[in-house]
């Protein structure tokens, strides 16, 4: 076997696991799962087009993901140094990389185009939408097919091409590259609310054209940025540490100044009672117990949060937000779909955080199982944390859409009645998405549940989807149909149940996530905690 | 080399031990990691848990620290089940464990001061010189071996009545485990806490085991008094060798 391919089926296999009887039938319960799932979604699709089309469209999402995760994970990886000291090219570790990415997204193409069939085969069962001859059904298929073929390797390069961010004024390219990112989302949006007549737009034909575009110019563009990952991206895994804003100065004897600074810190915090510390970088600690221990969740988000990057991120989003809403206190239905969605992105971030908590904390996780206290505690203080870095995210894109409606109407684009209206529906959508983070960053704490057993952790496969989603049960449920403006009532009773259930819900969950949180440290090294990742041993 | 079990004679004193194991099993994806492992640690002792990689040392001791549950046997710490509640009686210092990486070492301190309700804040300050610990090192920029001497600083900052420390000197260099050595050896000199250590790393330790409990493949293979060991001519190292030779 050539070096090559050699090294692809490494990369591949370092994702895939092995084929083996539990394996395939814990994919067909996973797939049983969605299909039923899907199949009684409530998504008003009418064509079987629009399912084949959305699933793609999920896959290349998926295939996306994963390889922005790979990246990401590939830094903190104990086998980077040995993977970057392997005796060949750059070019080849890529490319062969890529490879082995791409013929994972195949596997979840199959398996999503699969899923889609299933969906369709019920829904025609169910008499919900037109059933296709088979010649038809079977042309469409390959249609999706060849369009995950051609496609999928775009979408791992895209993915792995976040290493070329990591530094300098390249971080400044991740503003447009997280635009790029949501790209299959909104297409996903797209597809699920076409209109009948719009339909052709992803019937066989159409998307046949899309194929040969995506190869003649998707497929250039996807080597030259293979090429500029091989050159310059690599580069970033050769980092032996990500250090931090306050750079230490190593493990060589402390300098006889240093030493003096840290011997007058110690006297200064001889001097002070117990219950005040030294105050460092803007983060200390004067609080016990779980204020203390939620201080010290905390702090992780206000590193990160005082990172150029972040603050780029953050403020670009509300500037376009202002802009926005500028724009739509013109347009009232407008109006209420930004008032509808503007949330939708914090709770995103808020539910794959914690969903990913097993992947990015696994090292700090025997530390904080060691603090005496109860783990309910340690669970309820990380969801706080999650929870207060979301909601202030939330209210920073609060303010800045009413600054836009406010500049609207100053220069007269709007008008008093329009602000009497949007008030009343942004408290309503901020008061339902601040009760979604909740509910759901309580019912991911049944993860540690989910140890015990493979079963039990196939539940959280409908879990997931439930809370990943939260857009389409939301829609249904809380905002009225159809929609006219916002001069339609708002469903403060069903918002009202939502609260009462979601107590006793978010209680029980943290309960039950308590009493087998130290399950997280079982040598199951093959147990999927975290959303895409395996902990490590 | 079968199981040398010794009598102890705290079961005759009616003394409480400090950590008692009573054929203690663990499995874990069809391999036996314990293998009714029993055996006890009388208090104010310093117990060396010695093996060879991979024998079970780590998971017998998160078992008693509360952070694993074992398929059967039991596990008392001072006469108590091992678990959440018994966390306040003992300081577990981890193997492969990381202190959060985006905290300063004054910082992080600053938060175990408060987290840890035996926090002892002379006895951190004298670690801090003593383990020459800067301040104001970001942990993840710090070496291995100086984020070693923080997590040994973090462990012996507390009054707990038991310590752990699992492979203390895991890739740590020769001054960093000199100082982390040292500095273990004075806080036992107050003869008060236990300490159960587990290494590989014979040679450090040797001269300040009470007892050893040695263990292979999930078994107890022989658990030995030092001093009777020396009074028949024998190191520690050297039982280490004809047990696991």
């Amino acid at each position: 076997m050539s070096t090559f391919k050699l090294l692809a089926q490494y990369e591949f296999r370092a994702l895939m696991p092995r084929i083996s009887r539990r394996n395939i039938l814990s994919a067909l319960l996973v797939i049983a799962f969605l299909v039923i799932g899907g199949a009684f979604l409530d998504l008003e699709i009418s064509n079987p087009q629009a399912i084949f089309a959305a699933g793609t469209v999920c896959a290349l999402a998926i295939s996306m993901i994963v390889s922005i995760v790979h990246v990401g994970k590939l830094w903190t990886s104990k086998y980077r140094e040995w993977w970057l000291t392997l005796p060949h090219s750059r070019m080849l570790l890529t490319i062969s990389k890529v490879m082995g990415l791409t013929r994972v997204s195949y596997w979840i193409g199959a398996g999503v185009l699969l899923i889609s069939t299933g969906i369709y085969g019920l829904k025609v069962w169910m008499g919900t939408i037109d059933e296709l001859s088979v010649r038809t059904l079977l042309s469409m298929i390959l249609v999706y097919i060849l369009f995950i073929v051609v496609s999928a390797p775009i979408a791992v390069v895209y993915g792995i091409s976040l290493c070329l961010m990591y530094s300098g004024w390249a971080r400044w390219v991740l503003i447009p590259y997280c635009i790029g990112f949501l790209l299959p989302f909104m297409l996903f949006g797209i597809i699920i609310s076409l209109e009948q007549s719009d339909l052709w737009m992803i019937s066989p034909p159409y998307v046949l054209p899309y194929c040969v575009w995506i190869v003649v110019i998707g497929w250039p563009l996807a080597y030259g940025l293979i090429r500029l990952i091989a050159r310059r991206g690599i580069r970033s895994f050769g980092d032996i540490r990500i250090l931090s804003a306050n750079e230490g100065k190593g493990n060589q004897a402390v300098a006889s100044k240093d030493r003096q600074k840290t011997e007058q810190r110690i006297e200064l915090r001889t001097e002070r009672s117990a219950e005040h510390s030294a105050e460092h970088n803007g983060v200390y600690c004067k609080s016990r117990g779980f204020a203390a221990l939620y201080q010290l969740d905390r702090s992780r988000f206000r590193y990160y949060e005082s990172k150029l990057w972040a603050r780029i991120l953050v403020g670009v989003s509300m500037i376009l937000c202002v802009v926005v809403a500028f724009f739509a206190a013109q347009e009232p239905l407008i109006a209420y779909g930004i008032l509808t969605n503007i949330y939708m992105f914090p709770v995103l971030f808020a539910v794959l955080l914690s969903m990913n908590r097993a992947l990015i904390e696994r090292k700090n996780f025997v530390w904080w199982l060691g603090f005496p206290m109860h783990r309910s505690r340690l669970l309820l203080s990380h969801i706080t944390a999650v929870f207060m870095v979301t909601v202030r995210y939330m209210l920073s894109l609060t303010i800045s859409f009413w600054v836009g409606v406010f500049v609207a109407f100053l220069v007269g684009k709007t008008n008093g009645e329009f602000l009497l209206e949007a008030l009343p529906w942004n408290v309503y959508s901020l008061t339902l998405n601040i009760v979604l983070i909740i509910l759901s960053l309580s019912l991911l704490q049944l993860v540690y549940f989910s140890i015990r057993s493979p079963l039990l952790s196939i539940l959280l496969i409908p879990l997931y989807w439930l809370i990943l989603t939260p857009n389409l049960r939301v829609k249904s449920y809380f905002y009225s149909e159809p929609v006219m403006g916002m001069d339609q009532p708002l469903l403060w009773g069903r918002l009202g149940f939502l609260v009462l259930i979601t107590i006793p819900i978010s209680i029980f969950c943290i309960w039950l996530g308590g009493r087998n949180f130290h399950r997280i440290l079982d040598n199951g090294s093959n147990k999927n905690l975290s959303l895409f990742g395996k902990a490590s041993k | 080399m079968g199981t040398h079990a010794v009598i102890s004679p705290l079961i005759e004193l009616g003394e409480e031990a400090a950590v008692r194991c009573h054929e203690v099993s663990f499995k874990m994806k069809k391999k036996m990691i314990l293998d009714q492992v029993s055996f006890e640690i009388p208090k104010g002792s310093i117990t060396g848990l010695l093996g060879p990689n991979g024998a079970g040392k780590s998971s017998l001791l998160r078992m008693i620290a509360g952070l694993s549950s074992q398929d059967s046997g039991t596990v008392q710490v001072f006469g108590q089940p091992a678990g959440e509640k018994m966390l306040g009686k003992l300081s577990l210092l981890p193997d492969r464990g990381s202190l959060p990486g985006w905290l300063t070492a004054e910082q992080w301190l600053s938060f175990a001061a408060g987290i840890y309700p035996d926090w002892n804040e002379q006895s951190a300050k004298q670690l801090i010189e003593r383990l020459k610990i800067n301040l104001d090192t970001s942990i993840s920029a710090m070496s291995r071996g100086e984020e070693a001497r923080l997590q040994l600083l973090t462990c012996l900052s507390r009054t707990a009545p038991l310590i752990i420390l699992d492979e203390p000197f895991t890739g740590v260099d020769l001054i960093s485990r000199e100082q982390i050595a040292s500095t273990v050896v004075a806080e036992m000199g107050d003869g008060e806490r236990t300490f159960l250590i587990a290494t590989h790393d014979i040679r450090e330790m040797e001269m300040l085991f009470d007892r050893l409990v040695l263990i292979g493949d999930g078994q107890i293979k022989s658990v030995e008094d030092v001093e009777q060991l020396r009074q028949h001519g024998k190191s520690v190292e050297s039982c280490y060798r004809e047990v696991f030779a």
